[in-house]
């Protein structure tokens, strides 16, 4: 029988952006706008990309690396409360294998200079597979990819 | 849920006399989870779908007789058949989402049987019931089991 495991960890990352809610919210709830800078990921190919954002709605990503293999990603959107909160389940595999469930609770806070955007992630990290540091790297690299592309000179590029 | 949110997590453990494929039996049929997930002798509950697969959903609702239902959707995010369940769920009362969270069902065997850990990751509002409401809940549910699998074995 093959040994399985679970370890279950949570991380938040609070990141402001010089923009209102609204503007922070709409990056992740437009499909073309989240494949950007959530997925359209560095050192990845043949990346796929899906998004029904309503509640009870599915995304998907994808994308295949040189090394690790076949990455994927899929959710479930629990919650939304419009340019205020989203929450989401998602699973991931690394070359087949699952790798860790997620739940994202993600706030849209505005501040005098703009939105502060907590991301809080509880986690079930599978068969020893994937932890906590990596995934709060990644989630945080993404995070700082939303802030570049809500930049106008870079929207435009 | 509209206030600011929080989370929280608990573990329960418990060891039961049976062996590792009929406690993960309770949690795949819907017949078995009426009978030990139902929280109380007076309170209703149904089932108004199921498909126990990774990827499928549940949709549950409990009542006490002449109040609003609890619903709650379970999504299923990860099954190893008889050694683990990971699902995420919503639970709404009157069309008002109170919490989402995230079980973890870990089933391993022992010598005296197989060992259930069951660790809930919760999201819900400031000031929540639910956080005590879910923990009291299941540490209730993990007893029931153990009448749920002592009924089974004598019938």
């Amino acid at each position: 029988m093959t040994a399985r495991s679970v370890q279950h960890d949570s991380f938040s990352i609070d990141r402001d952006y010089d923009f209102p809610p609204a503007r922070v919210f709409a990056a992740w709830a437009d499909p073309a706008a989240k494949k950007r800078w959530f997925a359209d990921t560095e050192g990845f190919s043949g990346i796929e990309y899906a998004l029904d954002f309503k509640v009870g709605g599915l995304e998907s990503a994808s994308g295949l690396h040189p090394e690790a293999g076949r990455f994927t990603y899929d959710a479930v959107i629990h919650d939304i409360v419009e340019d205020k909160r989203i929450v989401l389940a998602y699973r991931m595999t690394m070359d087949g294998q699952p790798i860790s469930v997620s739940l994202a609770t993600v706030t849209f806070k505005p501040t005098a200079s703009g939105t502060r955007l907590t991301y809080t992630e509880q986690a079930a990290f599978l068969d020893g597979l994937d932890n906590a540091g990596p995934r709060r790297e990644g989630v945080a690299a993404q995070l700082e990819a939303l802030a570049a592309q809500l930049q106008p000179s870079t929207a435009q590029a | 849920m509209t206030t600011a949110i929080t989370h929280d997590d608990f573990t329960l453990e418990q060891v039961y006399g049976a062996a590792p494929e009929r406690i993960f039996a309770a949690w795949e049929s819907v017949e078995g989870r009426l009978q030990w997930q139902r929280p109380a002798d007076h309170l209703h509950m149904v089932y108004d779908a199921s498909d126990f697969r990774v990827g499928g959903c549940d949709v549950s609702r409990c009542w006490a007789e002449g109040d609003d239902a609890y619903e709650a959707v379970v999504y299923y995010q990860d099954i190893v058949p008889d050694r683990r369940i990971v699902m995420s769920e919503t639970v709404s009362k009157a069309g008002r989402r109170l919490s989402c969270a995230l079980a973890t069902v870990e089933i391993d065997p022992v010598a005296s049987g197989t060992r259930m850990r069951l660790t809930v990751q919760i999201a819900a509002e400031e000031g929540s019931e639910v956080f005590a409401g879910y923990r009291e809940g299941w540490g209730a549910l993990m007893e029931n089991l153990v009448s749920h699998l002592t009924r089974e074995a004598v019938s």
